[in-house]
């Protein structure tokens, strides 16, 4: 009976219905054999520092490692890709300001980040254009005057 | 001339005499389940990456936290408003006192037990015999997962899915409708109701799964079993009534959509007020459509706005093509049964078509007065089983035309192009059924991205200003689980390339 019963069957038919979900549960088990060893090829999870995690937009992970003990005013090595297309030290401040990401700018203000005068200016200058300028003039210290002329990013 | 006689396994009836099942898995069982049990896993693992969401959840926490008792939280939540659902937050109080302080892990690992049990019990009942029903049920496992209705199920959590209690609840019925019927299977069906009834009002539902099954044959719960549980739908609404407890309606309070935009609950009071049957009407209308074409979601068609916007985005009509094949399909396929040209279905499959057919029309009822994915999403477990139906039907045809041409007639160019598209339309199919399930972990990611997020904005110092009760127990409560939350490892979504939303956002 059971040959019968294949016989009448549209194998093509069958084998076209089943394969994309069998492939797709082959590629599930896939990744989930390496979830196992910390590996997640479609939806990664990458280890960051504060910088990258600004620079990133992680809002949650840059508060993390804030309440962990990271200082953010202080500049980190950040890899390319994330912010600039070459490696570079930045602090988190930096980093999010490059971005153009406001939320991330006052999220870091309200943690903890400073900058003196001279950062500032360098800072305010380059975000002269940019959605995040308004937050920077919130944070303006008392001694900064914004004077662009020869003024550099430090990571140019 | 294919037999008109159905030889099939499965085709014979289940009448409580007469079910059969082999007391050892067959090998297309074994690959269906195993397809099964790798698709919960990943769906498992992804919750078990997610955080429990603050929005529906902490509230619920802080109040089974200052509960003194299960007894307590039971009369404490009995009557809330037009809901009747005390076991919602008596489960949430058993699970929150087991957890003894693993609250994600003791939540989420439920909510992936619970995933992980509907998709066995999805899987059981499709009764996979032969190689091509274990075809059709991989077929039929990417729909379920596929489904706009399934991301309500594994979404959110307050903080226990009651959605996908009421889906696994009636999957459980229609698995004891299945069996071979006992005193306990009647028993069985019986607290299932009312556990899923006094969990969430769509967990009535499962006395219409029991009364269907009963019509269309399936006699694994008696009809001891369906008068028990009757009985107990007329003393849950006799109780209901007692209590005062209105049925839902306008003044629930939510927005509501409308054509092509949501309106406000002010406005729809406006508009519906003195007599809201319309609305009602268009409620049940618009989710009958919303499982069988993925659109209307929360009564707003979706599609119709963005296309008098100008846009075609492709995460609103993959969906909507999809799932108006397989609604095409289905018809097809009911049609011809009805017609009776579809003589090698089988006895099972006709009933779950059956079936399909009252659950989607009752799960809309359901839906009156408010509508969207998560309400409906018992209806669209259902879809899926018809989707399964379907193909397993088509496979068959696709059989016949092989053989009413014969080997001698092999070369006949219509019959093989006929089987070619047929191939190519049921591929194309699967795969993108398969691709909107796959959108599910992605939706999944995104989602506990955001939660995260949510959790680092919330002060544990600072709830009550958020109104949320704020002693001692409940900061620590509150910072353990922001806690837990931000050590969990969550992809940033930022970072997935735009094509995963375009395709798979919300």
């Amino acid at each position: 009976m059971g040959g019968r019963l294949v016989g009448r069957v549209n194998r093509p038919a069958a084998f076209a219905v089943a394969m994309p979900g069998c492939l797709l549960a082959a590629a599930s088990l896939i990744a989930l054999m390496l979830a196992a060893f910390g590996e997640y090829p479609m939806w990664p999870h990458d280890d960051v520092n504060l910088a990258e995690a600004a620079g990133a937009r992680e809002e949650a992970e840059v508060t993390r490692l804030i309440e962990r003990g990271q200082d953010p005013n202080a500049p980190y090595p950040v890899r390319p890709g994330l912010v600039l297309d070459r490696p570079a030290k930045l602090t988190p401040l930096e980093a999010a300001v490059i971005n153009d990401d406001p939320a991330m700018v006052a999220q870091l203000f309200a943690r903890g980040a400073a900058v003196d005068g001279p950062s500032w200016v360098a800072l305010r200058c380059f975000a002269a254009d940019l959605r995040v300028a308004p937050v920077l003039d919130e944070h303006r210290p008392g001694s900064a005057t914004l004077e662009c002329d020869g003024t550099r990013v430090p990571w140019e | 001339m294919p037999s008109a006689i159905n030889t099939h396994p499965a085709s014979i009836p289940t009448t409580r005499s007469a079910v059969i099942r082999p007391a050892y898995l067959t090998g297309p069982q074994i690959a269906a389940y195993l397809i099964a049990a790798i698709v919960a896993a990943s769906f498992a693992h992804d919750l078990m990456r997610k955080p429990i969401q603050v929005s529906d959840s902490l509230q619920e926490l802080l109040d089974v936290q200052q509960s003194p008792s299960l007894w307590a939280t039971f009369v404490a939540h009995s009557p809330r408003g037009p809901f009747l659902r005390p076991l919602k937050q008596v489960q949430t109080k058993v699970l929150f006192d087991m957890a003894a302080g693993h609250y994600w892990l003791v939540f989420r690992g439920f909510h992936a037990l619970l995933i992980a049990a509907a998709l066995f019990l999805f899987t059981r009942a499709l009764r996979v015999r032969t190689w091509p029903d274990a075809a059709a049920a991989v077929f039929a496992l990417t729909v379920f997962t596929g489904l706009l209705t399934f991301r309500g199920l594994v979404r959110e959590a307050f903080p226990i899915n009651l959605y996908l209690e009421s889906v696994l609840g009636c999957l459980l019925v229609l698995n004891l409708a299945q069996s071979r019927g006992s005193v306990w299977t009647d028993l069985a069906a019986a607290v299932t109701f009312v556990i899923a009834s006094l969990t969430v009002e769509s967990g009535v539902l499962v006395w219409v799964v029991v009364v269907a099954a009963w019509v269309c044959g399936m006699r694994g719960v008696t009809w001891r079993g369906v008068s028990a549980v009757t009985l107990l739908l007329v003393s849950y609404l006799a109780a209901r009534f007692a209590l005062s407890i209105a049925t839902p309606g306008l003044d629930v309070g939510r927005d509501s959509g409308f054509g092509t935009r949501m309106l406000e609950s002010a406005e729809l009071a406006r508009r519906f007020g003195a007599d809201p049957t319309w609305f009602y009407l268009y409620n049940v209308g618009t989710s009958i459509l919303s499982v069988l074409f993925s659109d209307p979601d929360r009564g707003v068609f979706h599609t119709v706005r963005t296309w008098l916007q100008g846009e075609f985005p492709a995460r609103l009509y993959l969906p909507v093509v999809t799932s108006a094949i397989t609604t095409a399909l289905i018809v097809c396929v009911a049609v011809a049964r009805w017609r009776g040209r579809a003589p090698m279905m089988s006895a099972s499959n006709t009933q779950l078509l059956k079936i399909f057919g009252a659950m989607l029309i009752a799960n809309a009822i359901v839906s009156y007065a408010y509508t969207k994915h998560e309400i409906v999403s018992i209806a669209g477990a259902f879809y899926a089983f018809a989707a399964y139906v379907a193909a397993r039907q088509v496979i068959e045809i696709g059989g016949r035309m092989d053989a009413s041409s014969g080997p001698e007639a092999s070369g006949d160019h219509a019959s093989a192009l006929g089987r070619a598209a047929l191939c190519l339309l049921l591929g194309a199919l699967a795969c993108a059924w398969a691709f909107r399930s796959a959108g599910v972990h992605h939706m999944l990611q995104t989602q506990a991205f955001r939660e995260r997020v949510e959790w680092a904005r919330l002060d544990p110092e600072r709830i009550a200003e958020r109104g949320y009760p704020s002693d001692a127990r409940a900061r620590a409560l509150t910072a353990q689980l922001r806690r837990e939350a931000l050590d969990l490892r969550i992809a940033n979504t930022n970072e997935v390339p735009a094509w995963a939303d375009d395709w798979w956002g919300e």
